[in-house]
């Protein structure tokens, strides 16, 4: 893909400023080429609709209101900014776990214990309460 | 090959227009009558689908123009795939866009 060129995001018109301003929550590496696709499609049918002579207040309340749908293009775009996120997370936390090893073990045997603990206790409340209950005629028939 | 079968009707009307040879985001949306927030997100997910692909049409042509290059949309092998069963999933695909046989005569991009 070539790179976008960002010489041409000077235009004027309501559109082009709104599109600048929803282009700020698209993640940041998405960006360029994002704003350039938006503003490509608003100048070029801005040019086609002033070589017909229809660029008049509803034709450029069309492309406002066009530009408008550019939030939830870049409200859809916002999950890849999670990805990205969520991985560096992972990796950031791995990291951390590995540099700081008495933390991890600390961490993991506080885990293991409290499942334990958890899953024996459970085991002996199922076993003297809730198997020994007088539920053995259940049958309604 | 499973996501496919789970093409919405918008997406799947999308395809059809890009079939037609519709490419760019604002003919799509003019062709279909779909608004800009179901079209583009539309499209971003097709592409990572891998049903359609996208390009920057050539600086040169842009330049002429004094605007940005636009980006225009195509369909992969496997979105003509994805087509076919759409528009036989979607029967009245055919009558809302019956544009599959010709290019459009004008082009606007």
């Amino acid at each position: 893909m070539p790179s976008p060129s960002n010489n041409f995001h000077r235009s004027p018109c309501l559109s082009a400023r709104l599109i600048r301003v929803i282009g700020l929550i698209v993640p940041r590496r998405l960006r360029a080429d994002w704003k350039q696709e938006w503003h490509a499609e608003l100048q070029h049918r801005e040019h086609l609709l002033a070589d017909w002579e229809k660029l008049n207040w509803r034709t450029k309340l069309d492309l406002l209101w066009r530009s408008l749908g550019a939030f939830w293009d870049a409200l859809w775009l916002q999950q890849r900014r999670w990805e990205a996120e969520i991985v560096q997370d992972f990796r950031y936390g791995g990291r951390m776990l590995l540099k700081h090893k008495g933390f991890t073990l600390a961490a993991v045997l506080s885990l293991a214990l409290g499942i334990g603990a958890n899953t024996a206790i459970f085991n002996l409340i199922d076993a003297v309460l809730l198997k020994l209950m007088p539920l053995t005629a259940l049958r309604h028939e | 090959m499973g996501s496919k079968s789970y093409l919405s009707h918008s997406a799947a009307v999308i395809l059809h227009a890009l079939g037609a040879g519709y490419k760019y985001g604002f003919d799509i949306m003019d062709i279909t009558g779909l608004p800009s927030g179901t079209v583009y997100p539309a499209l971003r997910r097709l592409e990572e689908l891998a049903l359609v692909d996208s390009k920057w049409e050539k600086e040169g042509i842009a330049q002429r123009d004094g605007r940005p290059a636009r980006k225009y949309y195509q369909l992969t092998r496997d979105g003509e795939q994805a087509l076919a069963e759409a528009v036989k999933r979607y029967r009245l695909l055919e009558q809302r866009l019956p544009i599959s046989s010709s290019k459009p005569s004008r082009q606007r991009g």
